[in-house]
């Protein structure tokens, strides 16, 4: 773990942490998960920038209140040394599981189109070696890593040109035909891809510069907003509603489009820089599990110990012997609702704040 | 701390060992299938032809072929990997192949939905038809041709002179025949001599199957429709001065442009075609001076009532056939808000009155007046 002054994180680590912790391999089937509103799914990134806009607010409200602690912190000093411990667990459960999630889909993905002929296992294996060298580094090497990510991976946008090429441009042509249950659905469906925003209550501590800490991360929202709707829009004019709903990964069937002279299937090329986002959001994921851990176990205490047993864990939920329909149960239905509380717990905890600051004035 | 790691990844990589490993094949062992020719066969299977390149130097024939009867594509790969020396695999499959009859008679979707699944095969493979028993297509000794894999793959790559062609990938197929609009097209192939093959037409679907073929100059000018892009020469055959005579113009065409526009109204569909045609003058046998502005004018005129006849030609058809390969549907659908699908436009579009407007430009005749 990083050794050096507690606030280390600066604007650019905060923007480019909020960036990574969003999408994720998650972008591979987004257009997919947004497909029950047809070719009206590219007005979604705008709803979802417009919600995380307004969630931020009451996050760096609590945050504010107390600078220095992490989520897992506040909740002990509100809810309670046991119901709030209880409340972590929770957490940590939740962070576990999208830690799993993560990189089952990588795992999944890299299987059925780079190593048709070989198991999980190893893949697995070696994806969460890197992922604890990076997560042992502290949260700054995490934070160092997502700004890698991002630049080895954002240049692929300029793939999209093929994809624009052979576009119907006619299909964006806004025709709002479904009623608001397919909307609500299709953001519930793509919310997979949000539900990192709310670790910034982890890692907001660490801020150097902590005043400015929402536009630093509005523009991290900002920079996945617009790669979320580059890919939602070259999806809408390239596919037809029929592969928006059948096709698993259609981001992949927009790199099989591109054709170059000198390389073929750019898609594979594809797959394996992603797993840079992929283990960007996932390492932020695992750090917020081991203080969640350390929380629980050792009394907020850095243990490194904890760290490897999160990641035997998270692995044997990814690879281990977990019958498929527990594991879609968790991924697609517990994480997503739980990442739904997370998102509203803290203004919960604000109103108690605001309880509690009155009660303490008063007497 | 890093002694208890080293034995930690050490006991890992020794308990690999336990587990039973085939062989895995090395790229050497692979056969890269390049066409797969799709036909009808008896007890409602298909029969299916593969060709690959050949890798031995000293075999006599420059491809190897496989022809199975089998469900499905992939059980062709299974059954011709048992018969060849390799293991096919569909990573370079760049051609699938469909027999007239086979596309008219069994219709070509759960073949190309099969393909389209297998996360091996490009989307960007080339789909075309072809006239006859597609085993004698596929094994004739095209001498002087390369390899029939790079010749067919070759041949259906869009260039400029076969731009009368729609060059319809798995993708182009899957997104046209399952959009709530328009219908595919694809590349109609026939043998012209014993050495070679040739686009002859463009084969018309109708969902998964095929209903219709489309001459090559009519094409031209649907492709001219279909998108704003630089199309093939064309040739016309016109009277120039209202009597027998006829005159042969070939137009390189260097520009089009299209608008289509509609009402909206499903009850009183009405449709507008306006395109704009640009162009030089490569061949002529009239005898207008073509310098004199009037009687280029007069030619130009001549020349867009040509092309409007071609477009209501083809639109007649195409309404006959309860089909849109162009995708009038899709500047349809903007204005018209009843619930939509493929049926509602095909009976709409079927009832529709077009009206074309076709205006052609010569902007150079060349070095001669």
């Amino acid at each position: 773990m990083d050794k050096g002054k507690f606030k280390k994180l600066n604007k650019y680590h905060v923007i480019f942490l909020t960036n990574c912790s969003l999408g994720g391999m998650y972008n591979f089937s987004i257009s997919h998960n947004l497909s029950t509103v047809g070719h009206n799914l590219w007005l979604i990134p705008f709803i979802y920038f417009i919600l995380a806009t307004i969630l931020l607010i009451p996050m760096l409200r609590l945050c504010s209140h107390y600078p220095s602690d992490t989520l897992y912190v506040i909740n002990e000093k509100l809810v309670g040394k046991w119901l709030g411990k209880g409340v972590n667990v929770l957490i940590l459960l939740y962070a576990i599981f999208q830690v799993a999630s993560e990189t089952q889909l990588h795992v999944r993905i890299v299987q059925s189109v780079t190593l048709p002929n070989y198991t999980i296992l190893f893949t697995t294996i070696t994806y969460f070696l890197v992922m604890v060298c990076i997560v042992n580094g502290g949260i700054k090497s995490i934070a160092r890593f997502s700004m890698l990510a991002f630049f080895m991976t954002v240049w692929m946008g300029y793939y999209s040109q093929w994809a624009f090429g052979d576009a119907i441009f006619t299909h964006l042509f806004p025709r709002i035909e479904q009623g608001v249950s397919h909307w609500i659905l299709a953001m519930h469906q793509g919310s997979h891809t949000m539900l990192g925003l709310s670790l910034i209550l982890f890692y907001y501590p660490y801020i150097t510069d902590q005043k400015k800490a929402y536009k630093h991360t509005i523009i991290g929202v900002l920079l996945y907003i617009l790669l979320l709707l580059l890919i939602c829009i070259a999806s809408v004019v390239y596919f037809s509603t029929w592969q928006l709903e059948n096709l698993l990964y259609p981001l992949l069937n927009l790199y099989q489009a591109v054709e170059l002279s000198n390389v073929e299937r750019i898609e594979n090329l594809g797959i394996t820089l992603y797993i840079f986002l992929s283990l960007a959001k996932a390492s932020i994921f695992l750090w917020v599990a081991k203080k969640g851990l350390d929380a629980v176990l050792s009394k907020h205490k850095n243990k490194t110990r904890h760290l490897y047993i999160l990641s035997v864990v998270s692995a044997f939920i990814v690879a281990g012997p977990i019958p498929n329909t527990f594991q879609r149960l968790a991924y697609d239905n517990w994480v997503v609702y739980a990442g739904y509380v997370l998102f509203l717990l803290p203004i919960f905890l604000l109103m108690l704040h605001k309880i509690k600051s009155r009660k303490g004035s008063s007497t | 701390m890093k002694i208890k790691l080293v034995i930690f990844i050490m006991c890992i990589s020794l308990l690999t060992a336990c587990n039973i490993q085939y062989e895995q094949p090395t790229i050497e062992n692979y056969g890269m299938v390049g066409v797969m020719g799709i036909d009808v066969s008896d007890k409602g299977k298909m029969e299916i032809t593969l060709t690959l390149p050949q890798p031995e130097k000293d075999a006599e024939t420059k491809t190897q072929v496989y022809t199975t009867k089998v469900n499905s594509p992939h059980e062709a790969l299974m059954e011709g990997s048992t018969i060849s020396e390799k293991i096919l695999s569909t990573a370079q499959l760049r051609v699938i192949l469909f027999s007239e009859e086979f596309a008219r008679e069994k219709g070509v979707w759960e073949t190309l939905e099969n393909l389209y699944r297998d996360p091996r095969v490009g989307t960007n493979t080339y789909v075309a038809v072809v006239k006859g028993s597609m085993k004698e297509f596929l094994t004739k000794d095209y001498t002087d041709k390369p390899d029939i894999n790079r010749y067919l793959n070759k041949l259906l790559e869009p260039t400029t002179i076969t731009a009368f062609s729609p060059f319809t990938s798995i993708h182009q197929f899957i997104r046209q025949s399952t959009n709530r609009v328009s219908d595919p097209m694809v590349p109609y192939l026939e043998n012209v001599s014993n050495e070679s093959m040739k686009i002859s037409m463009v084969a018309l679907f109708k969902g998964e199957k095929m209903v219709g073929t489309m001459e090559r100059d009519e094409a031209k000018i649907v492709e001219a429709l279909r998108k704003n892009q630089k199309i093939a020469d064309i040739s016309y055959v016109i009277d120039e001065n209202n009597n027998e005579e006829r005159t042969k113009v070939i137009i390189n065409f260097v520009r089009s442009r299209r608008k289509i526009k509609s009402n909206g109204d499903p009850n009183n569909p009405e449709i507008f075609l306006h395109v704009y045609l640009s162009g030089a003058v490569i061949d002529y046998t009239g005898e207008l001076n073509l310098e004199i502005q009037e009687e280029r004018q007069k030619l130009e005129e001549k020349l867009a009532e040509q092309i409007e006849g071609r477009i209501v030609s083809a639109i007649n058809t195409f309404q006959e056939l309860e089909i849109d390969p162009i995708g009038i549907g899709h500047y349809f659908r903007m204005k018209d808000r009843s619930k939509w699908d493929k049926n509602h436009w095909n009976d709409v579009f079927s009832r529709a009155t077009v009206t074309t407007h076709v205006e052609s430009r010569i902007i150079t005749t060349g070095t001669l007046r």
